[in-house]
């Protein structure tokens, strides 16, 4: 027999509530030690009483309402972290934060022409902002032959600013001239000042365009061979770059410039750790951390190093034709490059009768512009020994986009399943689309060849509410808020790994008293789920991380992953122009309100068994604690979508699925609805709305006995503003609430 | 504020240099012959010689040709006198045509005014013996002739109220069942051929849009006649077809106002030849230089030059080409400095066209200035030049100019306009800047041209890392693609191929879908923001399909095969090879010809980029020698105009001397040109010391440093000066017309008008500074036209200020102020600021 087993955990509908939105942080970098001011500037932002940092090591004192003085302490590393301020309606997405450890200035603002170039030491950064149509200038003294680098960050810290740096001399003359940012690599040819113009390409400007401009002394590193170590293994690893210590000149050049190389011994931690060098939501794929080099003048850049998932061996020889194919012995990962210009390389193994191996080249999501592209060869001998080759498959992208539009997880990268039917000798090709007729060693690729082993990741972020107008073509940021008495959404995506098919069981470490998160499971090879988080009617006030686990078990062994952090960058008003920047985050912050009461919700009355094939009616108690008393509009999240009303007024409703017609697929599914109301609404509790009241009234109380007509202004006024405060505000669309049910599919009905 | 120029600047000497007030009296001596010869296409007469004439069709163009005591030829054709014996065998019309009439042998005798005279004997057999007519060989071509079926009437794609035929008759097959298949066979009428429609309308019998097209007595309508007669047989499919056409003679020096009668000649498969000069076409490169008639008769007009006239028949090309000397002495020529050099001044002795005289300093640095970084000279710069008494100089102004950014800033303008860097929406502008950025930072790298051209050819990847796949927004498929690649990078239009045969050269349609399939693997994904692509080779064997035959055909260069090419390779690949090897006949040639023009004012192919066999270079040798140079330079962009400025003929004057006013294109003076739009705003702002406002860009940018076409809309300056809209890869689509609206603009408008009056501006500043106005002037004639003011213009200025100063009584400073708004007005307006002299 089947069956099927249907509860509804609580229902919550919320409308479009203020929900904290961080745009700007200014300056959006400080020097370890050196404690900087720094104003928020965003959305929602009430009543702002901290600014956190995903580092501990950073702390924030609140000044005055978006103003707070920001400490790195000298245990934080260099590097780039994340910030997000908590208020009234919960922690905002985060905003990006530089650590440096060199010192740190504002951008004066005056210096909007040459002869007005702000003064800089080479050794500091500037933290600025671009004026629309007014190029900024720096000037510095550098020594005869001393190698100055120029770094200037924009999009790389949540701007959106795309620097452009312009290099002169004292006499004005351009010398340099860099798109992009990075990097001004410079050599003074004497003792003199040289001047330095920064510009968004585009000579846009403004609070969104802040860039933090380094000029370094010091090491940079270009890349690393091998760029992946095993988990925990300690490896020799070639860093080529400039201005190493110890390093001799290579054979590589980057813009007519030959880069050092010096070998350092670097060891793999055992789990990763978020980094922000590549952030797009396919690089989740990746398991990395960050490593810099350290010497006199201050650490270098950071770069990018993954785990390796096999035997590292790095390209070698003459490989650019497929009868000089390397032979290497997998499984292995391969670390090559692709370089020079239209480099092709091509690898040659063997496999035995019935391998199945993944074949897979990750350069993308190392944070690289490349396009990978592969084709895997057969060879086969005849009797005579003579060879002929066959093409097995192309493969280029890989399309899988477990998030859709908001949340695109596809990448360059390709990956391929090679199952060997016979034994023999097989060949990839690998070369970079995006390469022909570009000549950089910096365009590195590790190359993996290894045995099926399915796995996955996760990544897990919170999604604004769906838009009111099914047209609109908008996207917004938001971060996880719950009300009391409240539910949210968490958006998982899973990236499944080698062909991995199985359920994913999701838990969520770290939820506060009062909050729980409903069951929620990847089934039948799904990519995407819903998880709600609920917080009771009397939740106490908590904001904080949260650790989401997902578990599966593969044959014998049990896989546990904690999901990846990601957040969508910049509110879109039309995603057909402007792009949706979702991107992978360091932490997925929860903000539960200690004061504030859901205005609407909806439950469930009673669990709900149904059998397959039948109609499956969900019977619901609609909660209205605020100004919200019209219809309810609920839509479902999962396929097809369904939508039903119930009218003004009413506290109860019914859902009903069709199990026949639902494509749910066979096994358990955690699947979700929102709802959308009109209403009215204002941004204090009751209880701040009675105080408020009683002041009102205290003042004009005080008025009889006012005369000075300036001074009955004033009361006045301030009498104007509270009422301000009392004020409803319609939101003329009341979106989203979400539930998730459980629907689980028996075992297949056996033969009688 | 109306103003007027006063006669002191009207009448500088510059005017009358510019204004080409000299005009050239060639005296050419006269020609006293000494000997006559008559030719035939491939026949040349001499005693005992009999040509022989076989069948009806069997005519012949005579030349006529006297010789003087120098060697040199003069064509007698339709001047001498001419006559036949005995009667009956042939008769020669009026053009010199000799037609068979009756069998036997004939003696044609001619004779010159002074009485030298030659003999041709001809023997005619079958001359009542009428061949079979072959449809494509004899019917068509005069559809051609009669312009039938040209693009603009029965030619065009949908033809002509409802009948067509095929472009040019490129598809005699189609034609002939247009004409007596289609529309029930009403067209022709075999019962009673002279009343068939075709030829009823095509003389115009019955009413004819087009038209008379055809003389009932002529030789055609008898043609078309015996055809329909013949019951319109179409020929066999064994009938020759033509091979080739030459043209008699290939190449002469002749007088200016004098007249050149051309022979035509088919040469078919089976080596039989027949003359085709009443079948042909005639068209001169140069209109104001010479014109045909359609028996093949070439009149050149009072002025020296070369000129090409280029011949069509059958879908075949050849071209005659006629060098006009002025005949002036050409002596004391300047000791060559570089190829150039020498092979213009050769050229100019040929021509006797004495070159004008070296410019001054002050004329060069403005010049050089203005060519190579698109600016005024600042007055420090000029007083410096003036004043430095190193004799090279001139090469150390032109190696600092190139070196400066400017350079690469006016460059970068000029090539983003024929790369498309267009853009439509606000989405563009990211690829838009990038791409400007790019090849800017490739002109100021010096990056070899063969490099520059190839990144963008083969451009792949997004438009952060890789800008030049911008292209490859405006030039969206592989049409577009080859076209622009041939046009731009080869100096041939390839367009007309597409759909047929190209008119006026070898390219059939099979070469034009080849360099398609260079293109054809090219594919696209989103790119990281709407509206952007990503470009890449998608692995596979490329090929494209012929339009009219639907075969598929193999990537090629033009007129050259690739090595095979595997699904691997990117044919793109191999066409940047093939275009960057050192024998590529059309690569450097390209690129030396458009910067040629860029500097000199006038290609030695014009237009620029339209270069073919049809289309002769004016100085073959230069252009060959400026290609040669530019590959052993590894096609060093920065040394080729290095070569070009350096050269004497570019430092020479623009003053004409008592000969070389008419001269256009011999280079035998520097010829001025209208300052480009952008220039030109700028220089105006340099003079009136105006800064610049375009919307999104810091103030103060100047016009040559605009990204792309964008800023076009609001600014009616560079609009009406004709700043191109980056929408072709024409370098035609920037106009360098001069027009009434832009003269008003300077003269009157709002814009200049605010600017001339505003208090930070130049008149406001100079009226203001305490310096003595002897000085002031001195700067502002430095300013506008690198040189310094004579006496007159001074004394003449100097009044105008005392007079305004006097007409504003008691505020002298407002008076003075108005006299220096009047005073840089009207420099403004003078021919020698708008112009590059």
């Amino acid at each position: 027999m089947r069956w099927l087993l249907l509860f509804i955990s609580a229902l919550t509908l919320r409308a479009q509530l203020p929900v904290a939105r961080l745009t700007t942080v200014f300056p959006p970098g400080a020097a370890i030690g050196a404690p900087v001011e720094v104003a928020v500037n965003g959305a929602d932002l009430d009543d702002l009483k901290e600014l956190r940092f995903s580092h501990a090591g950073i702390t924030a004192a609140q000044k005055d309402g978006t103003h707070f003085t920001v400490t790195a302490s000298s245990n934080v590393p260099p590097g780039i972290y994340e910030a997000r301020v908590v208020g009234r309606f919960g922690a905002s997405n985060p905003r990006a934060f530089v650590v440096g450890d060199r010192p740190e200035v504002l951008n004066a603002g005056t210096n909007k022409s040459f002869a007005t170039a702000q003064t800089m030491a080479v050794g500091s950064a500037v933290n600025g902002k671009a004026t629309a149509n007014a190029p900024d200038f720096f000037k510095f003294k550098a020594a005869k032959g001393q190698r100055v680098i120029g770094e200037c960050l924009g999009r790389q810290i949540d701007s959106r600013m795309e620097p452009i740096l312009t290099l002169f001399d004292a006499s004005e003359k351009e010398i340099a001239h860099v798109r992009g940012g990075t990097i001004l690599d410079f050599t003074a040819p004497t003792d003199d000042d040289f001047v330095v113009r920064v510009n968004d390409a585009q000579f846009r400007g403004g609070d969104e365009y802040g860039y933090h401009f380094a000029l370094r002394g010091g090491p940079w590193i270009d890349f690393a061979r091998p760029a992946a170590i095993e988990a925990g293994a300690k490896a020799s690893v070639t860093l080529f770059g400039r201005n190493l210590p110890g390093g001799k000149p290579s054979e590589f050049k980057v813009d007519g410039k030959i880069l050092d190389q010096v070998e350092v011994e670097i060891e793999a931690p055992k789990e990763p750790s978020p980094s922000y060098l590549a952030r797009k939501p396919a690089a989740a794929g990746v398991d990395g951390f960050e490593y810099r080099l350290a010497s006199a003048e201050g650490a270098s850049n950071p770069i990018l190093l993954s785990i390796a998932t096999a035997k590292v061996v790095l390209e070698a020889g003459a490989n650019e034709k497929a009868t000089n194919a390397m032979v290497v012995t997998v499984s292995c990962e391969i670390q090559g490059q692709f370089y020079p210009r239209n480099d092709v390389d091509w690898y040659q193994f063997d496999a035995a009768k019935g391998d199945v191996y993944w074949i897979e080249i990750f350069s993308q999501r190392l944070g690289l512009n490349t396009d990978p592209f592969m084709v895997v060869q057969r060879i086969t001998k005849n009797d005579r020994g003579e060879e002929t080759i066959s093409d097995t498959q192309e493969i280029y992208d890989n399309d899988a986009n477990a998030g859709g539009l908001m949340f695109n997880t596809a990448s360059r990268d390709p990956a391929y399943r090679l199952e060997a039917k016979e034994a023999g000798a097989y060949r990839i090709q690998a070369r970079d689309l995006f390469s022909e007729t570009i000549s950089d060693p910096r365009r590195i690729y590790r190359l993996s060849i290894h045995k099926e082993a399915p796995d996955f990741r996760l990544i897990a972020y919170a999604p604004a509410p769906p838009p009111l107008n099914k047209d609109s073509k908008e996207a917004q940021s938001s971060g996880a808020f719950l009300r009391r008495g409240d539910s949210t959404l968490i958006q998982l995506l899973a990236l499944r790994k080698d062909g991995f098919g199985g359920d994913i069981e999701v838990t969520v470490e770290g939820l506060p008293k009062g909050v729980s998160a409903g069951t929620t499971k990847f089934v039948n090879g799904a990519n995407s789920a819903s998880l709600i988080l609920e917080a009771a009617e009397d939740t106490a006030a908590w904001s904080g991380p949260l650790r989401i686990v997902g578990k599966a078990r593969v044959g014998e062994k049990d896989l546990a992953h904690a999901a990846r952090a990601g957040a969508i960058l910049w509110n879109v008003a039309d995603y057909q122009i402007e792009p949706i920047q979702s991107q992978l985050t360091h932490e997925l912050f929860l903000t539960v309100s200690g004061a504030e009461v859901a205005p609407l919700a909806f439950r469930e009355e009673k669990p709900v068994d149904a059998v397959s094939g039948a109609k499956v009616t969900v019977p619901l108690t609609i909660v209205r604690r605020g100004e919200f008393k019209g219809a309810l509009k609920f839509t479902t999240l999962f396929e097809p979508k369904k939508e039903f009303e119930v009218a003004a007024g009413a506290t109860n409703a019914t859902f009903e699925i069709d199990l026949d017609k639902t494509k749910l697929p066979v096994g358990t599914n955690a699947v979700a609805l929102y709802a959308t109301s009109p209403g009215r609404y204002r941004r204090i509790t009751a209880d701040e709305a009675k105080a408020t009241e009683d002041e009102i009234k205290k003042l004009k109380d005080s008025l009889a006995g006012i005369t000075e007509a300036p001074k009955k202004d004033a009361v006045n006024n301030q009498v104007k503003a509270l009422e301000a405060r009392l004020q409803y505000k319609d939101l003329t669309a009341t979106i989203y609430g979400a539930a998730p049910i459980n629907v689980t599919a028996p075992p297949p009905k056996k033969a009688p | 504020m109306q103003r007027t120029i006063h006669p002191v600047f009207a009448s500088a000497k510059f005017f009358a240099a510019i204004l080409f007030l000299f005009s050239a009296s060639a005296k050419e001596a006269v020609f006293e012959a000494t000997s006559l010869q008559i030719e035939t296409a491939g026949f040349e007469s001499a005693p005992g010689k009999v040509m022989e004439l076989k069948g009806a069709e069997a005519r012949r163009q005579l030349l006529i040709t006297a010789k003087d005591a120098t060697g040199a030829l003069r064509d007698l054709t339709s001047k001498a006198t001419i006559e036949t014996a005995p009667a009956g065998i042939v008769r020669i019309d009026k053009g010199g045509l000799l037609i068979p009439i009756g069998d036997g042998l004939a003696t044609v005798k001619v004779k010159a005014a002074n009485g030298v005279a030659a003999e041709l004997a001809v023997k005619v057999t079958d001359a009542k013996v009428e061949a079979p007519i072959n449809f494509g060989n004899q019917i068509t071509p005069i559809f051609t002739k009669a312009g039938c079926n040209a693009g603009g009437c029965h030619g065009k794609s949908s033809g002509q109220n409802g009948f067509k035929l095929s472009l040019l008759g490129f598809e005699p097959t189609e034609d002939y069942d247009y004409l007596v298949k289609e529309a029930r066979g009403r067209r022709l009428f075999p019962a009673s051929p002279e009343r068939s429609l075709l030829l009823l309308k095509g003389t115009a019998t019955l009413p004819h849009g087009g038209g008379k097209r055809l003389e009932a007595d002529s030789d055609d309508y008898a043609l078309l006649v015996r055809w329909i007669s013949q019951g319109m047989p179409y020929g066999k499919p064994t009938d020759p077809k033509v091979e080739r056409i030459e043209v008699f003679p290939k190449e002469r020096v002749m007088p200016m106002s004098g007249e050149q009668q051309l022979a035509v000649l088919a040469r078919y498969t089976d080596g039989s030849v027949l003359d085709v000069t009443r079948s042909a076409l005639y068209e001169p490169n140069d209109k104001n230089l010479a014109k045909a008639d359609g028996h093949g008769l070439i009149s050149v007009f009072d002025q020296p030059g070369d000129v090409g006239v280029m011949i069509r028949y059958q879908g075949k090309v050849a071209v005659f080409r006629a060098m006009l000397p002025l005949g002036a002495p050409v002596e004391n020529l300047p000791a060559p400095r570089n190829f150039i050099d020498a092979l213009v001044f050769a050229k100019l002795k040929k021509m006797g066209l004495p070159p004008s005289g070296p410019c001054d300093d002050a004329t060069f640095i403005r010049r050089v200035s203005l060519d190579i970084a698109g600016r005024l000279p600042t007055p420090e710069e000029t007083k410096r030049f003036l004043e430095d008494k190193a004799e090279t100089k001139r090469d150390a102004l032109i190696d600092a100019l190139l070196a400066s950014t400017d350079y690469a800033d006016f460059f970068a303008n000029k090539w983003a306009s024929l790369l498309r860097n267009k853009r439509t929406a606000d989405k563009d502008k990211r690829g838009t800047y990038a791409f400007h950025d790019w090849i800017r930072d490739g002109l100021a790298a010096n990056k070899p041209y063969d490099q520059f051209v190839r990144e963008i050819v083969a451009a792949s990847g997004d438009l952060t890392e890789n800008p030049p796949v911008t292209w490859f927004r405006q030039v969206k498929d592989a049409n577009a693609e080859l076209e622009d690649t041939a046009q731009l990078f080869l100096g041939t239009r390839l367009q007309c191929a597409q759909c047929h045969h190209h008119p006026y050269e070898k390219w059939s349609q099979d070469d034009y879908y080849s360099l398609a399939a260079v293109f054809t693997q090219i594919a696209r994904k989103p790119g990281e923001q709407p509206g952007e692509e990503v470009i890449y080779h998608k692995r596979g064997i490329s090929s494209a399909t012929n339009k009219k035959t639907k075969k598929a055909v193999s990537p090629a260069a033009l007129g050259a095969k690739f090595d095979a090419l595997t699904a691997d390779d990117d044919p793109r690949e191999a066409l940047a090879d093939w275009m960057a090897r050192a024998e590529n006949p059309y690569f450097a040639k390209s690129l030396a010809n458009r910067y040629w023009k860029h500097f000199f004012n006038r290609g030695l192919v014009e237009p620029e980029d339209d270069m073919r066999e049809t289309n002769p270079p004016t100085n073959p040798e230069l252009l060959d020698a400026l290609a040669k140079n530019f590959v052993e330079n590894k096609f060093d962009l920065k040394q080729l105009i290095r070569t070009m400025c350096q050269s004497r003929v570019y430092q020479l004057s623009s003053t004409p001397n008592d000969f070389n006013g008419v001269d256009k294109l011999s280079y035998s003076r520097y010829y001025a040109k209208r300052l480009t739009a952008e220039t030109l705003y700028d220089a105006v702002n340099a003079l009136l010391k105006s800064e610049s406002k375009f919307e999104g860009m810091p103030v103060g940018t100047k016009a040559i440093q605009l990204p792309d076409n964008g800023f076009n809309a609001n600014s009616y300056f560079l609009s009406v000066f004709g700043r191109p809209e980056s929408s072709s890869a024409c370098e035609c689509e920037r106009s360098q017309e001069a027009s009434l609206a832009q003269a008003l603009h300077l003269l009157n408008s709002k814009d200049i008008q605010d600017k001339l009056a505003a208090d930070n501006g130049r008149p406001a500043l100079l009226a203001k500074d305490k310096a003595a106005d002897e000085e002031k002037l001195r700067d502002l004639y430095l300013l506008a036209f690198a040189r310094e003011p004579n006496a007159d213009e001074i004394k003449f200025a100097k009044a105008h200020i005392e007079k305004k100063i006097a007409a504003a009584k008691d505020k002298p400073d407002a008076g003075k102020r108005a006299a220096y708004e009047d005073l840089v007005w009207a420099l403004l307006n003078t021919k020698e600021f708008l112009f590059n002299h």
